[in-house]
């Protein structure tokens, strides 16, 4: 299911974070919506903001800024969260990115992506799918299943203190 | 189900047959080929007739799977046709003489059964060597089928071989029903030794159609056989995704040799008071009665279910947004009313929806009914058990883990709670004990009592064990409910086996705790000489839970309402700490840990308004909760928090806030447990 499934050419939604634009694979979108209410989960890792009710589900949100090292700002109109389907282990889940602003959705074409030129960070960057030129403007292309990983969203401080004792988990199904 | 008329059906069928069998008949002394075809033909022809009018046709298509089979094992089959195309020739003038001739062309059948049967050619047709049953793919359908319809058959043998035993009302004919539907199936899924098994049960319980009732022994063999197909069935349920499962080995019950009835082994039974309605096969979701005619039901999937219950709480959560006014403007007049209406109707909608998950407790109650029974017999105490509420309703996931602890309750009270017989005589007490059972809802709980009148609990050993065991000071005097408690402790009965008293503790710790995990509550009453009565106490759904809405800071969180014991106001002089680290707060039950959701948690408080202690339990442990405000009570549907937050320590799921917002839930258990880490 992971790399096949990751076509170069196809529908993407882009959005805005600071002054770049990302995309997103449109097959991956379920669908946005305004920013609401982030209820905040203790802890959990810095770049998870917490959780929202879309609909009677719950679900969580990623912030992209924290998760991309960028600068925190305040909250604005445009702001948005867009729900995406992420896969883990063959199963989909829902999770909230929050973004600065959700710009179009453009069809880009397999001649238009550029694989991300080598920088020597390659680790940490490995949820970019590539970079694509369209009319003239750059798009991040993000792999979305690898930016937000499972293990990401529980912090490490839960990790370590998973070795505690089985009791608490019963009781708290 | 087809609508077809009956009437319609049988005269289908008695066209086909006799043509089959006029044509089977021309093939005798003809190659075995021909015959096996025809015969395949015969078989294909019975499965769409089963699939439109119910189980006697599967006795027929099980009449022809074994003509199949009968052809292939390959012995003899020129006097094997010859047999079944004279069997079949008079079937047919049987159909043509009677219109409901079914009972006839059955009655030709069981010979054959016989010939074939004996020697279980049939299993060849799944069955490895290896003990396990191949599913054809053909057929999963139907063995799906069987394991989901085949409980209720069982569950209605059961309940009337019970009510038998107790020397009430029992109903023959329902118990010959179902063992002849199972029977049916099973032949028709190739199932041959459950379906001999099943015919055997017939023949036992025919000579009391005409009145009188089977000895115990044949009720116990009864109910064995039922056990046996239960653990068939539970086999086919596990290995139904691998497409085979494991047969169980019904060698001993088939080779009993019946008791008091040598002379009827295969005798064909009398299908004249086979039920036609019988093959209305809708399952009940309920199974607590046998399905009849008006009383339909269907089966939904659980996970459809839940669906229609989170697009309720959905509706329910929108709905109070919207009455709740929106921004700047006020609902007036129509609007209102319109809105209350809807809310109205909303709640209704959610009750109805949370009532779809909810199931009589009966089969439980008849589960329990079987094992006091088989105990009774074991330890030779006579008893009764008293049976009331069985038509008490919980949600059908919360069946599942009551059984355990019901289980281990009746145990002990029958083990260690009721006296021997003699031991009641002298006591002054009739010599067969009274257990009961219990169920009843109780302002949004559902309990379940079980009392004994045996021994009860005797508090003078109970102490002193707690003595032994440091467990008391020695000049300690404990009030009889300390001394309960006791019982639940794990291990607490352990130390000497002898003690009437220490039977009781055996698995009372796990009962305890399976019953906490329903987030019920678990009470004993007990007189030493009169009896013990054990009461738990669990809320309705584990869907729903009833919390209290507290405010830290800019967070809302939800207490389970159940572990929240009260609210103090914080004076200053009685909280102390270690240094810079963990606080306590003196309080009329002790010193008990003041956990503050600043620290860890992250959670900052107001600090202008003087903050509200809540104290709660969890686990039989106290703590101390500080918070900002108490917002008030409210019922709340419980969530999962979504991928990747499932195992949060401190927080076991969230829940949608009346503003549509989400509150945490919190594990106090694990907030206790951090606390203490610190």
């Amino acid at each position: 299911m992971e790399a096949t499934t990751i076509k170069k050419e196809g529908k993407c939604l882009t959005f805005r974070l600071g002054k770049e634009e990302y995309g997103v694979e449109i097959l991956k979108v379920r669908e946005i919506v305004g920013l609401m209410d982030i209820t905040a989960v203790p802890k959990t890792s810095a770049h998870v903001r917490g959780v929202v009710n879309l609909r009677g589900k719950i679900i969580p949100v990623v912030d992209l800024r924290r998760k991309l090292g960028l600068p925190e700002t305040a909250a604005a109109r445009e702001n948005c969260i867009i729900i995406v389907i992420v896969q883990n282990r063959q199963v989909e889940a829902l999770v909230g990115l929050l973004v600065d602003a959700v710009n179009e959705v453009l069809w880009v074409s397999e001649g238009e992506v550029d694989s991300l030129p080598d920088i020597g960070d390659s680790e940490s960057m490995d949820f970019v799918r590539g970079l694509a030129k369209v009319r003239g403007r750059v798009i991040i292309l993000l792999d979305i299943d690898k930016v937000v990983h499972q293990q990401d969203l529980r912090g490490l401080e839960q990790l370590e203190k998973l070795t505690g004792s089985n009791e608490n988990k019963e009781v708290s199904k | 189900m087809d609508a077809k008329d009956p009437q319609v059906i049988f005269l289908e069928l008695e066209n086909e047959i006799s043509g089959l069998a006029a044509r089977l008949m021309n093939s005798n002394g003809k190659s075995l080929p021909e015959a096996l075809e025809l015969s395949h033909l015969f078989l294909d022809w019975t499965a769409k007739a089963s699939l439109s009018c119910g189980d006697w046709a599967g006795e027929i298509q099980a009449l022809a799977k074994k003509i199949v089979v009968g052809l292939q094992s390959g012995r003899s089959h020129e006097e094997a046709i010859g047999r079944l195309s004279t069997a079949m020739t008079e079937a047919s003038e049987n159909l043509d003489k009677e219109t409901l001739g079914m009972d006839s062309l059955l009655r030709q059948g069981f010979p054959l059964r016989q010939d074939f049967g004996g020697q279980a050619p049939g299993e060849k047709m799944g069955a490895g060597n290896d003990g396990f049953f191949n599913i054809p793919p053909d057929d999963m359908a139907s063995f799906k089928d069987f394991i989901g319809e085949a409980p209720e058959h069982l569950e209605a043998i059961e309940r009337n071989l019970l009510s038998l035993s107790r020397g009430e009302k029992w109903d023959l004919a329902q118990v010959f029903r179902a063992f002849h539907t199972l029977k049916g199936i099973c032949g028709f899924m190739g199932l041959n030794q459950m379906g001999a098994l099943a015919h055997k049960a017939e023949a036992m319980l025919e000579p009391f159609k005409a009145g009188g009732k089977p000895p115990e022994d044949q009720v116990d063999w009864l109910l064995q056989a039922c056990d046996l197909v239960r653990e068939q069935i539970k086999a086919i349920a596990q290995g139904l995704s691998a497409s085979r499962f494991r047969i169980v080995s019904f060698k001993e019950q088939t080779e009993t040799p019946e008791p008091l009835h040598p002379s009827s082994p295969l005798r064909p039974a009398d299908l004249g008071g086979s039920d036609k309605s019988d093959g209305e096969k809708i399952g009940t979701a309920s199974a607590g009665h046998t399905s009849r005619e008006g009383d339909a039901s269907i089966r939904i999937s659980v996970e459809k279910m839940d669906l229609l219950l989170e697009a309720v709480g959905e509706l329910a959560i929108c709905q109070s947004q919207v009455s709740g006014g929106v921004e700047g403007l006020k609902l007036t007049g129509y609007l209102a009313s319109e809105t209350a209406r809807l809310g109205k109707i909303s709640r209704q909608l959610q009750d109805i929806v949370l009532s779809l998950r909810m199931v009589p407790v009966h089969p439980l109650f008849l589960r329990m009914s079987r094992l006091a029974r088989d105990l009774s017999r074991k330890t030779g105490k006579p008893l009764q058990l008293d049976l009331k509420g069985g038509e008490t309703e919980i949600d059908r996931r919360m069946v599942e883990s009551l059984t355990e602890p019901l289980v281990h309750l009746i145990r002990n009270a029958v083990d260690h709670g009721i006296d021997t017989a003699e031991e009641r005589v002298r006591a002054g007490k009739p010599a067969e004990a009274l257990l009961k059972l219990s169920a009843r809802h109780q302002g949004g709980d559902f309990v379940l009592e079980l009392a004994d009148d045996g021994r009860g609990l005797n508090f003078g050993r109970l102490a002193h064990q707690a003595r032994v065991m440091g467990l008391l000071a020695p000049g300690e005097t404990p009030d009889r409910d300390r001394l309960v408690e006791l019982i639940f402790l794990p291990g607490f009965s352990t130390a000497e086996k002898v003690t009437e008293v220490s039977g009781r503790g055996v698995g009372l710790d796990s009962v305890k705790r399976k019953i906490q995990a329903l987030k019920g509550s678990i009470k004993v009453l007990s007189e030493t000489g009169k009896g013990t009565t054990f009461c738990l106490r669990i809320p309705l759904t584990l869907a729903l839970m009833d919390g209290i809405l507290v405010r830290v800071g800019l967070n809302r969180y939800v207490l389970p309402a159940f572990q929240v014991q009260g609210f103090l106001a914080l004076e200053g002089t009685e909280e102390h700490s270690v240094g810079s680290g963990s606080k306590w707060l003196a309080t009329r039950q002790g010193h008990l840990p003041l956990i503050d959701l600043e620290r860890g948690f992250g959670s900052r408080r107001d600090g202008k308004l003087r903050p509200v202690v809540v104290q709660v339990e969890a686990a039989g442990k106290g703590a101390c909760l500080m918070v900002d405000e108490v917002l008030g009570k409210q019922q709340v549907v419980i969530k999962e928090l979504g991928e990747g937050l499932h195992e949060l320590k401190g927080v076991s799921g969230g829940a949608i806030l009346g503003d549509g917002r989400v509150g945490l839930i919190l594990d106090m258990e694990a907030l206790m447990a951090l606390h203490s880490q610190n």
